[in-house]
């Protein structure tokens, strides 16, 4: 190539419009002997030559299967392994090809598998099947919920029967005899509770009515 | 098995994974761990890499990702220019022997302290010799950024080769 044909490459490649095969071309040329005027971009050039010369100092592994968990349990000593690399080690100890050297982490590695399968306290079944024992604070609720129904269902009848004496237990039209001595116990218990209330009611309205009769004779309101 | 397949078919381009990790991260010891690292990705996705078609630009675009990461995590640092002139030297043919090396250094230096995306295009273009399509899917950029990030690119090593007048 004579000078003004590589005048006009370099244009373009300053330019970016020049293609990779011209560019290669220049490469070519500044790897060779070139004329003295382009010895200002000529470095430039060399640069990029000897800079793809550039090779890897990495070893490609024998095996890469085996290097790779290598590598991630070098991650996992140092403690800068990702969850997701973590995860991959799970996934290889937990599987049935395992390479010799890495025999000996099997066990810390399927500890940590068991572990994670654990549930509330109940074991997955392939690990064993245990049914939890209901604890205290559920038989307690269910108690609780029970006498609640029990109540709501005693005050709705108290409306519907308009009933006046509540000291008495022997409600008009309720019958207590279906109901298990749990439930039994919470009907009576509310009933009692209800006409305490209810008595408390009643001093309060004759307090209250005795009150507004004299707020009605005071002399600020005449 | 497939162990060894892919380490068939990293091997033909894993060093134009090192250098372009060279030139992002700027130090040998952190190039290699990048591409260590890039040969762990492809292992744990092995059967998404052995479907892929472009193979090499998908590596290429996992090394760049983990070196911009690294960058972020520990902060830009300079490059050591001595380390790659090691590696220069058993490869200089007579006429670029009568090239300074102070002269290849101060370009060295000019190209690693261009911004990252003009960096990265240089080294995939002027020293990899990719097409302006390979170096978008590689890089993610659209194609026009990449023209322009070499354009760039460009225009500041000329001006700066001519105001040095190396």
């Amino acid at each position: 190539m004579n000078i003004t044909e590589i005048n006009q490459l370099l244009e373009g490649y300053f330019a970016g419009t020049s293609s990779v095969e011209q560019e290669t071309a220049l490469k070519n040329y500044f790897s060779g002997e070139y004329d003295s005027s382009f010895k200002e971009v000529a470095p430039l050039f060399a640069v990029f030559n000897t800079q793809a010369a550039i090779k890897s100092s990495v070893e490609m592994p024998a095996d890469l299967n085996v290097w790779a968990i290598d590598r991630l349990l070098e991650k996992y000593w140092d403690c800068t392994s990702t969850l997701e690399d973590e995860s991959t080690l799970k996934e290889y100890f937990a599987g049935p090809d395992i390479n010799e050297k890495h025999i000996q982490f099997v066990d810390l590695f399927r500890v940590f598998n068991e572990e994670k399968a654990i549930v509330g306290g109940e074991l997955k079944s392939d690990i064993g099947e245990e049914k939890p024992q209901e604890s205290k604070s559920k038989v307690f609720s269910i108690s609780r919920k029970w006498m609640a129904v029990a109540a709501s269902l005693f005050l709705a009848m108290m409306v519907w029967f308009n009933v006046d004496d509540t000291t008495s237990l022997d409600v008009p039209g309720v019958d207590t005899s279906g109901l298990t001595a749990e439930e039994k116990e919470a009907y009576e218990v509310t009933v009692e509770a209800l006409a305490f209330l209810s008595g408390k009611l009643d001093k309060s309205s004759n307090s209250i009515g005795s009150d507004i009769k004299k707020v009605g004779n005071a002399q600020i309101f005449k | 098995m497939q162990g060894n397949d892919i380490v068939n078919l990293v091997t033909p381009f894993k060093d134009k994974l090192f250098r372009l990790a060279l030139r992002i991260v700027g130090s040998v010891q952190e190039a290699e761990d990048v591409i260590q690292e890039v040969l762990v990705k492809v292992w744990k996705k092995k059967e998404v890499f052995l479907d892929l078609d472009n193979k090499e630009a998908w590596c290429m675009t996992v090394t760049r990702n983990l070196c911009i990461d690294k960058i972020r995590a520990r902060k830009m640092r300079t490059t050591d220019v001595t380390e790659h002139y090691n590696i220069r030297d058993k490869t200089l043919t007579p006429a670029q022997e009568v090239v300074s090396n102070d002269r290849m250094s101060q370009i060295l230096e000019l190209i690693n302290a261009l911004p990252e995306k003009q960096k990265t295009v240089v080294q995939l273009r002027d020293i990899e010799g990719y097409s302006y399509k390979e170096i978008s899917e590689i890089t993610t950029l659209k194609l026009d950024q990449v023209k322009v990030y070499l354009h760039r690119a460009r225009i500041t090593l000329r001006a700066q080769i001519t105001k040095r007048a190396i």
